[in-house]
């Protein structure tokens, strides 16, 4: 039962997008749009998810149509009756869009319909229609995180040259200590995780461990409760910031801060709630302090993000971290060789 | 030998990897998009896991509905033996390969003949 209030997808492009895409699998398609458009409702704001919406049913139907998908379809039913995995009924589940759109399958109409579809598609997108427009170029508006102008990625390059690498932890903090060009330098990671909550069925989150000064270095202010203290950092408490997105999920209460959600078995208390309009790391849901006992100090899975300092270029700031890197002692860190770094905007 | 997998078939082996027991559309879109940067079409993914489950490299199995689905299933996917050695050969067929072209290209660039 969908609650009132529950943003729905476009009414018509849902209603295409059943008519042309009945049968075996759709229901899973469908159900899958469905949700992350829910999603994006909530994180994004339902215009941009809408427009999402739109695009992305409109390119399912395309993909839904390749030959190969089709053939596919027709190798997977055979497999799947042959091993009786499943007895529920093939075909349409909605009656009369799946009845109408096996009658209309049979003939030459879908192949017109999908055409001209198409061809709407490529039209609408050289008169740069809004309702083609991906919606993956609009921009988060009013965006909370403060001067996004000096906010930077910094990557590590390995001795091969490969570039877009990360770091450990160990490396994170030498960065911290010795490079000046850069302020408010923080770690984060981001890992998936089944989330549980008294009297709740568990929901899947993606988790990002941050070390501190990851806030700051954005500036964002919460919306509900309170942000993580240094002193929590510092001592690894077992404390969390939930996204909006996932605050609503849980039924958007206020009474959520201080409350208690586990994670692999570890009890962690809500201080807060982050703004609708802020979601970095993509995807987070929830964001904890990186203890030492959290994390392994090994595993070079860590991104790094910092702001350029005052009076300084970005390109000379890179040029700095790249000669600091060859000549830290993070060296003893990495035998395997951080070779070198470099900075870019966050976009 | 194992087979060959082309791009989208690597991403969307590597993230029902990834995922382990809650590989279904929605997510391995969202798990691809947030380790790639790429964005998905969910039809796309979709097709793609059901022509790998054609394949037999992935098998899969029908979930629960949910309110935020639309009341609609989900369909559950698991890397299957097949799967699993077609997904260590492109691995380590593009491993080989990078560790053999950088430095050519790295000099090729300071050149500036690229």
């Amino acid at each position: 039962m969908v609650p009132p209030g529950d943003p729905h997808p476009p009414r018509a492009f849902r209603w295409v997008l059943s008519f042309l895409a009945a049968g075996d699998g759709s229901e899973y398609l469908l159900g899958d749009l469905e949700e992350e458009f829910r999603r994006r409702a909530a994180s994004t704001g339902l215009l941009v998810a809408r427009r999402w919406y739109r695009w992305h049913a409109l390119t399912s139907i395309v993909a839904w149509w390749n030959p190969l998908s089709w053939l596919a379809r027709r190798r997977l039913r055979r497999q799947r009756v042959a091993r009786h995995v499943e007895t529920a009924q093939y075909g349409a589940r909605r009656w009369p869009a799946g009845f109408l759109g096996r009658a209309v399958r049979s003939s030459v109409l879908p192949a017109a319909v999908g055409t001209v579809m198409v061809i709407a598609l490529v039209l609408g997108m050289l008169a740069d229609a809004p309702l083609f427009q991906d919606p993956g170029s609009a921009r988060r508006a009013g965006s909370p995180i403060r001067d996004q102008g000096r906010l930077v990625f910094v990557h590590a390059v390995d001795r091969d040259g490969q570039r877009y690498q990360q770091f450990t932890f160990p490396e994170v903090d030498a960065l911290r200590t010795d490079v000046t060009a850069l302020t408010d330098l923080a770690g984060y990671s981001t890992a998936q995780r089944l989330v549980a909550r008294p009297r709740s069925k568990p929901v899947q989150a993606r988790v990002a461990r941050v070390s501190a000064r990851f806030f700051v270095a954005l500036g964002v202010p919460v919306h509900l409760g309170r942000a993580v203290t240094a002193e929590e950092y510092r001592d690894g408490a077992d404390v969390v910031l939930l996204s909006f997105g996932l605050w609503s999920r849980f039924g958007g209460d206020s009474s959520i801060v201080g409350s208690t959600i586990s994670i692999r078995d570890t009890p962690l208390t809500v201080v807060g709630v982050l703004p609708a309009d802020f979601g970095f790391p993509t995807d987070a849901d929830i964001w904890r302090p990186a203890s030492r006992w959290l994390r392994q100090d090994n595993d070079r899975e860590v991104s790094v993000l910092a702001r350029v300092a005052a009076d300084i270029t970005v390109a000379e700031a890179s040029a700095q971290v790249a000669m600091l890197i060859r000549n830290l002692r993070i060296a003893r860190y990495s035998p395997a060789g951080v070779y070198s770094a470099w900075i870019e905007l966050v976009p | 030998m194992p087979r060959a997998l082309g791009e989208l078939e690597l991403l969307l082996l590597s993230a029902v990897l990834r995922l382990d027991e809650e590989a279904y559309g929605a997510q391995v879109l969202r798990e691809i998009e947030h380790r790639t940067g790429r964005e998905m079409s969910p039809g796309a993914v979709y097709t793609g896991l059901e022509r790998l489950e054609a394949k037999r490299l992935l098998t899969s199995a029908v979930g629960d509905p949910t309110p935020e689905r639309g009341g609609r299933r989900k369909r559950y996917f698991r890397l299957e033996p097949a799967g699993a050695q077609a997904l260590v050969a492109s691995l380590d067929a593009i491993s080989d390969m990078s560790r053999h072209l950088r430095p050519r290209l790295r000099a090729l660039l300071s050149t500036g003949s690229v």
